[in-house]
């Protein structure tokens, strides 16, 4: 028998980091990475929590289940599009010919540290000369590598807001019907309508009989938990409980364990919505003294005084509103595409059982008119009094968590909890009071001013979300220059205006610090190389997001001490290290750091933990699991509400939920976008746009890729070999699912090279022909790296990223900023690569791919 | 010893076993167990076959990978390269097997791989060199975050010890396997039921599934929204009988079951109950 002798060489030198995949412990030999793991618990060391249901127990698994990105750290920390030096886009001079109409398709040459930070430097100190601090404007990708030290929320924010530049926000473009939308009813505007899920574990694993999971695919999505849930999911199927799945596509938690698919046109939802709440009424199976006392507005006779007649939602459910339509699941069939017989057994069914019911989040609420979906899906739960035991609302991430008690585990915090500002001692807040958000990037370079309301990623209340923003504000200038954390800017729809947004003119200078080469590094003037947390040290707990969400993974409790794993790659810095010596050329450096350094931030950071290990302890072990918090009561979402509305009122003017919304009956009246009462309303591209669809017949389905955090690590072979489509070319394409009617009505078949289109843009996909779609709709998901034929003028983006296609229009009158990016229709055919080939000779040769660093 | 207990039913295609396997051997030298992994070589893959139609399409996901034989091909191809280690890990020696197709050509299961570039048959080696190191498992099944694969002791895949039936992948091949199966994806029929108007889904009816030639009997009952789903054993064509409480019996004749199929929405008549 032949042993491998060397078990030494073997094992490596064991070190731990966390990903957004999940905790990982990472062997290392002469200094490189031979292998990246699952995080393993030892039994012996973890007093375990459990949950007992009719004598069958749920304990979370040792090793921690990662997503499918959370082992190829080999391959991407050494990946050949690693940013390796600062580089500068050879026919950018700061001192001359700028030639911004040469971004995505000029190459870059190397140039020094000392370089960049001088250009830097100049630039930044040109700007606020010229045109004052407003016209700095920093950004950054929201799915960077894991931290909490090294995160936008920690180096990032402290730089700008010490600096003092125009932020451009993201709006919560994840679950932005919710924002935009279930706000109105329930409030809870800093959780951005999502309220807050605590214990939901316990109550769907005690007390539901049935699961309804609606436009949500947990068991991939669940964000930063890793495949978590997936033997939560067969535990829930042994207690019996029935799972359907109502998804335009059959979603991985579907074919994993659901007892009935479901498929629904994507933006009927509201439709179907409609039908339920009709079947209940009529049938008299809802809630009516939950509603009475917890809620305004269901019926005629809880409508606010001074409201005329009529405007109640079961008025217009019945058909006695100003529609005289009836919503009978057989009106909601003819648009939905669901048999009235299964929306009324389904109906039935939900009223009969205690059901959970998944729907925040997901791809119906970040459509058109969305608003109205995410309110009728509230008022569905409201009908089925949310917070009486079994009834729950959840979502398919930042929803579900073992025992959390905030008081006996006591960590670094989650991502948004600040990373060193928690430990610093003085904060300087931003002197320039202009921020943007980042859908209207093009409007900002395309015009010289104008003014639109709808809050951000850090609204806190109504009054911020109505207030209209003025740009430029008041003594502010248009922003001249931008600096990216990150080499996604996450995703903006219409990819082919953000470019043209970053070729303007007008921003003078466009910086991007990043790992990778990719997506809009190809448009930058500079280029710096920053580490992936495999390079550094840093102190996280998995999948912690802040103390604005309860913790969202049904794993054990842990904290994390990245213990450096690698030496950086190339030259890379920590982003923190890059803004200190630019802080430095301002005389900030001690203002931005107060003289710690990496490890005497992450000492500090420790000492407020209750962990009860030394500092040198932990950084030796790499990890601690805190034990099962002892006599733990759950307290479900919405319980206190439940029990007692006058005592616990919600956020509201009222105090109730408002099924009537008297913040837009207020400010908008009866209005046909956004309506007081929740209702259904066709979008302007979707399922019913008539004539669009002739031209368009094909719904877009922009669910979230499985093998890409968003749009990083589509590189990895070890993923992209599995999923793309090999071209006849031998290039990777993105999969596009179409069903098999679709497929023949167009002459395709499966891996067939299609081209797919509309009139925002055109992208380049592989066939899969497959009835995991429903009939009608295709997935042409986001985040594939792009490769425009033409360097993004509207040329096939071969790289096939779906977001050359999707919609930047307003979701509504109610939020102008946008918002429409999933209701997009779009046709395809078959490709014609030989013809493409000459008709794009450099761009098919690679001149234009983002990850060209030559150009 | 030890084996591979792979559970097809729960795999979710997630990529985490052959990426772990990937990670562990690719760029990594464990000779003399194994040299480096070569490009596009899957040691462990998924495949994945889409069966059906419409909403009562399934797809089967199958892991395979090298299935450690006791009457293994490959070593029979190259005794002198390929053997089998005590604790039944069947290796083949990346100095021995240099230049030998045959290794390559002998397997039945196409889960040897031949790498151009160093010239050699390679494949799965259970992760030899780690459990030699002391690891407890291969990577592919510590990675594995619903159970499809887990390390098991040979002695324990008793049928008394099992949560469903062991069964052998391709036992056709006769290379006696030491990697076990349990609910590999059957041949089904699938549909559902609604009354003949098209209103009401129809919940627990009986569904009878028969070979016409064999006459083996396979049944079920209709769900919630009317869907039935019945395994069968043996290819072949089938009739199919729906029997509900108040319907009128229906049955459906020379069902070609040499692949899954549905039926997609069964209509049944009422059963006048007054006359």
């Amino acid at each position: 028998m032949v042993h491998s002798e060397d078990h030494e060489r073997v094992r490596g030198k064991m070190r731990t980091t966390c990903s957004t995949a999940g905790p990982l412990q990472v062997s290392v030999r002469d200094g490189k990475m031979i292998r990246v793991e699952p995080l393993q618990f030892d039994s012996a060391e973890v007093d375990s929590w459990q949950c007992d249901v009719n004598g069958k127990t749920y304990k979370p698994p040792l090793t921690h289940p990662l997503l499918p990105w959370g082992m190829i750290g080999k391959q991407m920390a050494y990946s050949e599009n690693r940013v390796m030096y600062p580089m500068k886009r050879v026919d950018w001079d700061p001192k001359g010919e700028r030639n911004t109409q040469n971004r995505g398709s000029s190459g870059y040459e190397r140039i020094s540290w000392d370089e960049a930070f001088n250009i830097i430097e100049s630039e930044m100190k040109r700007v606020i000369e010229t045109y004052g601090n407003s016209a700095l404007s920093e950004f950054y990708s929201a799915h960077p590598e894991w931290g909490f030290l090294h995160y936008f929320f920690s180096d990032w924010v402290r730089f700008w807001d010490m600096i003092g530049s125009t932020h451009i926000d993201f709006s919560p473009n994840s679950w932005e019907g919710w924002s935009a939308g279930s706000t109105l009813m329930w409030g809870h505007w800093p959780a951005q309508g999502i309220p807050a899920a605590p214990d939901t574990f316990f109550d769907v694993s005690e007390h539901d009989d049935l699961i309804v999971l609606w436009g949500v695919d947990p068991m991939f999505h669940n964000l930063y938990g890793g495949v978590d849930q997936a033997r939560l999911w067969r535990w829930w199927k042994e207690l019996g409980k029935e799972v359907v799945v109502i998804e335009p596509l059959y979603n991985e938690v579907a074919l994993a364990v659901a007892d009935r698919w479901i498929p629904i046109y994507p933006g009927t939802d509201g439709a179907m919505a409609e039908a339920i709440a009709y079947v209940w009424i009529t049938e008299g199976t809802f809630e009516q003294e939950y509603l009475d006392t917890h809620c305004i507005g269901f019926d005629e006779d809880h409508l606010p005084e001074g409201v005329p007649a009529g405007l109640s939602f079961k008025t217009h459910i019945l058909g006695k509103g100003s529609d005289k339509t009836p919503k009978t699941p057989e009106w909601a069939a003819e648009k939905c595409g669901v048999p009235a017989r299964i929306i009324r057994r389904l109906a039935r069914e939900w009223a009969a059982r205690p059901t959970s019911f998944w729907v925040f989040t997901g791809g119906a609420c970040r459509r058109q008119f969305a608003e109205g979906f995410t309110r009728l899906a509230a008022t569905l739960g409201m009908m089925r009094a949310m917070g009486k035991p079994g009834s729950n609302m959840i979502g398919p991430f930042l929803s579900l968590s073992g025992p959390f008690d905030d008081v006996n585990q006591i960590g670094p915090g989650g991502y948004a909890d600040g990373g060193m500002n928690s430990v610093c001692k003085d904060y300087r807040n931003n002197s320039v009071p202009q921020r943007l958000t980042f859908q209207k990037l093009l409007k900002s370079v395309e015009e010289d001013e104008f003014e639109y309301f709808g809050g951000d990623l850090f609204n806190t209340s109504a009054e911020e979300y109505f207030n209209v923003r003025k740009y430029p504000t008041d003594g502010c200038s248009p922003i001249r220059l931008f600096w990216q954390r990150g080499s996604s800017c996450t995703n903006p729809p219409d990819r082919n205006q953000h470019l043209k947004f970053l070729r303007s003119p007008q921003i003078e200078a466009f910086f991007v610090s990043a790992p990778w080469f990719d997506r809009e590094c190809r448009m930058a003037d500079l280029v710096l190389p920053t580490t992936t947390m495999y390079e550094r040290e840093d102190f996280t707990e998995p999948a912690r997001c802040g103390k604005y969400i309860p913790p969202s993974y049904v794993g054990l409790r842990s904290a994390i001490y990245h213990q450096r794993c690698i030496e950086p790659i190339g030259e890379s810095m920590t982003d923190m290290d890059i803004l200190a010596e630019v802080a430095d050329r301002f005389g900030l450096k001690d203002v931005y750091l107060e003289g710690n350094s990496e490890e005497d931030f992450i000492r500090k950071i420790y000492a407020n933990t209750n962990i009860p290990l030394s500092f040198e302890e932990i950084q030796k072990k790499g990890y601690y699991v805190w034990p099962a918090p002892k006599d733990y009561k759950p307290n479900k979402q919405f319980n206190d509400f439940y029990h007692d509305p006058e005592n616990n009122p919600m956020p509201t003017p009222t105090g109730k939920v408002e099924i009537f919304s008297t913040l837009a009956w207020e400010k908008y009246g009866d209005h046909p976008e956004i309506p007081p009462y929740p209702k259904y309303i066709p979008e302007l591209e979707g399922a019913e746009s008539t004539e669009l669809k002739e031209k368009y017949p094909l719904q877009q389905l922009l669910a979230h890729p499985k093998f890409r955090f968003h749009g990083k690590y589509n590189d990895c072979t070890w993923l992209n070999e599995a999923y793309k489509v090999k071209g006849p070319d031998g290039y990777k394409y993105e999969p596009v699912l179409i069903h098999p009617d679709d497929a023949a009505d167009r002459g395709l078949k499966d891996n067939d090279i299609v081209v797919v289109y509309n009139d925002r843009g055109t992208a380049l996909g592989g066939a899969v022909v497959t009835y995991r779609m429903k009939k009608g709709v295709a997935q042409f998901t986001y985040g594939a790296w792009n490769d425009p034929l033409d360097g993004g003028f509207g040329a096939p983006d071969r790289g096939g990223d779906g977001q050359v296609l999707t919609n930047p229009s307003p979701m509504s009158a109610h939020h102008p900023t946008g918002g429409a990016y999933n209701s997009s229709l779009i046709e395809i055919k078959k490709a014609d690569l030989d013809q493409l080939a000459k008709d794009y000779p450099e761009g098919w040769s690679g001149k234009y791919r983002t990850w060209n660093k030559e150009g | 010893m030890k084996t591979i207990l792979v559970d097809p039913s729960r795999c979710l295609q997630c990529s985490n076993c052959w990426v772990a396997c990937k990670d562990e051997h690719c760029g990594n030298d464990w000779s003399p167990i194994s040299a480096p992994q070569g490009e596009d070589q899957w040691w462990i893959r998924v495949e994945e076959t889409e069966v059906a139609s419409g909403a009562h399409m399934k797809l089967h996901r199958v892991p395979i990978l090298c299935q450690h034989c006791k009457e293994a091909p490959c070593m029979a191809a190259a005794p002198d390269a390929v053997y089998r280690r005590d604790d039944g890990l069947v290796v083949i020696d990346p100095k021995q097997a240099r230049g030998r197709q045959e290794i390559f050509e002998a397997c039945p299961y196409g889960v040897v791989y031949y790498n151009a570039e160093l010239d050699l048959p390679q494949k799965c080696t259970g992760c030899a060199h780690l459990l030699d190191a002391g690891y407890q498992a291969p990577r592919c099944v510590t990675a594995c975050p619903n159970d499809a694969l887990a390390f098991v002791d040979e002695g324990d895949l008793a049928p008394e010890n099992m949560y469903a039936p062991l069964e052998v992948f391709h036992p056709e091949f006769e290379t006696q396997p030491s990697v076990a199966y349990v609910r590999l994806p059957r041949i089904f029929v699938a549909g559902e039921l609604a009354t003949q108007d098209e209103t009401g889904c129809i919940e627990d009816a009986l569904v009878t599934a028969w070979h016409q030639v064999t006459g083996d009997v396979y049944e079920g009952y209709s769900s919630t929204f009317g869907d039935f789903h019945i395994d069968v054993e043996a290819p072949g064509f089938y009739s199919v009988e729906f029997f509900a409480e108040g319907f009128k019996r229906k049955t459906i004749t020379d069902i070609d079951l040499r692949e899954s199929r549905s039926l997609g929405v069964v209509k049944l008549w009422p059963r006048l109950t007054n006359c």
